[in-house]
Order: structure tokens, then sequence, then C-alpha cells
């Protein structure tokens, strides 16, 4: 009867834990994630693997962007848009992947 | 609590009743923290995934990994909640928080850039406060298995006496 009772409770516990869980696990990106330049046409795309600089090639603009601390919890979705990277980028959500321009052939 | 004088040596004792109930305080606590985790890498496994495969030095196990984790802590959390097989339980948390650990420690000396994906609120500490953190909770389950070892011993020495 007593272990029943220290299950129960602990059951309880579980279920309270899994609803706080809940509340702070709202889908978002994770700092460090990389946005990548694939499309050559302004957007970028959110990288599924390890973004690889080598990868880059033949454009003036920067090849990759990455998620910020600050931006994890502001920046979503699997592509952004060249206004969004601008709003993202004078928020300081999100900053250039070291120096590389280019188009980004990786996946 | 009581404080006892015994030849020269200053001792804290616990009342039995206190000592279990630190001892399921312990277990409540270690488990929340393994179900709020594993619950985190279960709803956003994607992004759990992502960030296992940035490590270099797990990349090659990420998709295992990004599995075996979240069930392994739900078997802990599991053995913490049944009270005949908790202490088998906390053995197996020190276990486990030992090993996130060492990896923590690991990829932070190899990793220039480390993502973390722990799960929830915690992907908010820095590196060095997360091993604060682990190592306060491994220290937390270590003194329930003291306590409980103190238990024990004592209910022996009662069968003794009687």
């Amino acid at each position: 009867m007593k272990n029943f009772k220290q299950i129960t409770l602990g059951l309880i516990l579980g279920a309270m834990v899994i609803g706080f869980s809940a509340f702070t696990n709202a889908p978002k990106r994770a700092t460090g994630d990389v946005y990548a330049n694939e499309l050559g046409n302004g957007s970028y795309t959110l990288l599924a693997n390890p973004y690889t600089p080598g990868d880059c090639a033949s454009a003036s603009i920067p090849c990759a962007f990455e998620v910020t601390a600050a931006g994890a919890s502001h920046v979503t979705g699997g592509t952004l848009s060249s206004s969004q990277i601008t709003t993202d980028l004078n928020n300081q959500w999100i900053e250039q992947e070291g120096s590389t321009n280019g188009v980004y052939s990786g996946d | 609590m009581e404080r006892v004088i015994t030849k020269n040596k200053l001792k804290f004792q616990f009342s039995e009743l206190m000592k279990e109930r630190m001892i399921i305080a312990i277990r409540w606590f270690c488990m929340s923290l393994f179900l709020y985790t594993a619950y985190a890498k279960i709803i956003d496994h994607d992004r759990f995934l992502k960030g296992l495969t940035r490590v270099h030095l797990i990349s090659g196990f990420a998709v295992f990994l990004s599995f075996a984790v979240p069930i392994v802590e739900i078997i802990v959390v599991l053995l913490l909640l049944i009270p005949r097989i908790a202490i088998t339980g906390l053995y197996c948390f020190i276990t486990i928080m030992t090993v996130f650990t060492i990896y923590i420690i690991s990829a932070m000396t190899w990793e220039k850039k480390l993502p973390c994906s722990c799960g929830g609120a915690i992907e908010k500490l820095s590196w060095s406060q997360h091993i604060w953190f682990n190592l306060t909770y491994i220290s937390i389950a270590i003194f329930a298995l003291w306590l409980n070892k103190l238990n024990t011993s004592f209910k022996n020495q009662q069968n003794e006496k009687f």
C-alpha cells in the first residue's frame, strides 16, 4: 500500500513535469542552427547537416547565417527571406557564419 | 534532525522517517529532471538530432544516440519511480549523469562551437554552468545512496538487538 502510494504520487509528479515541459519546449531554433544560401536568390534555408564552408561558391552574398543565443527563441521556420535576414541581423538574432560568400551546394 | 556527540566525534543523525522521506524526495527530484529532458528530446526530436550531428565527436552515432538517450532516460525514470528498484535507479542516474558530464568536458575540449541539445530550459545554461548543474545532481543522488546505506545499517543493528 505504501509502495502504491509512492508510485501514484510519483506519477502525479511526472504528469506535472510533462505539463511544465510543454510550456518550455515550444518548437524553436537552437543556438548554432545554420541557414544557408542554397537557392541563390537571397533566401536562406535551414541546414539539416553540418555546415561546410568549402561548399560555398560563386556569389557575392554571405553563404550562411548562424542563429545566436539571443535569436534562439525568435528565429523560426525552415526558410528566411532576405527581409527577414535583414531584420534578424539588426536584432543580432543571427550572425554571418564565418566570412565566406557564395551559393551553398552542401545538404 | 539531532546532533549527537560520541567520543569526540560530532555527527548529525536523521530520524529514520526523515531519511526515508529525503531519499524519496531526491528520487523524485532526479526523476523529474530525466522525465523533463526526455520529453523535450522526444517532442523536438529533429532539433535534438541536428544538434548531435553538429558535434563531430559523436556525429557518427547521432541517429542512434538521438533515440537511445531519451529511451535510457525514460528507463531510469521508471527505475526511480518503483520503490523496490529505486536504488538501482539512483545508481543508473549517477552513471548516466557522469557520462553526460564527461561528454560535456571532452566536447568543450575538442569542439569550437557547441550546440546544446539537452532539452527545455536547461539549454539556456552555459557549458560551465551545465557541468556544475550535473555535479549538483550527482552529489544529491550520492547523498541519497549514503542515506539509504545508513538506513540499512540501522535496520540491521535493530534486527541484531532483537
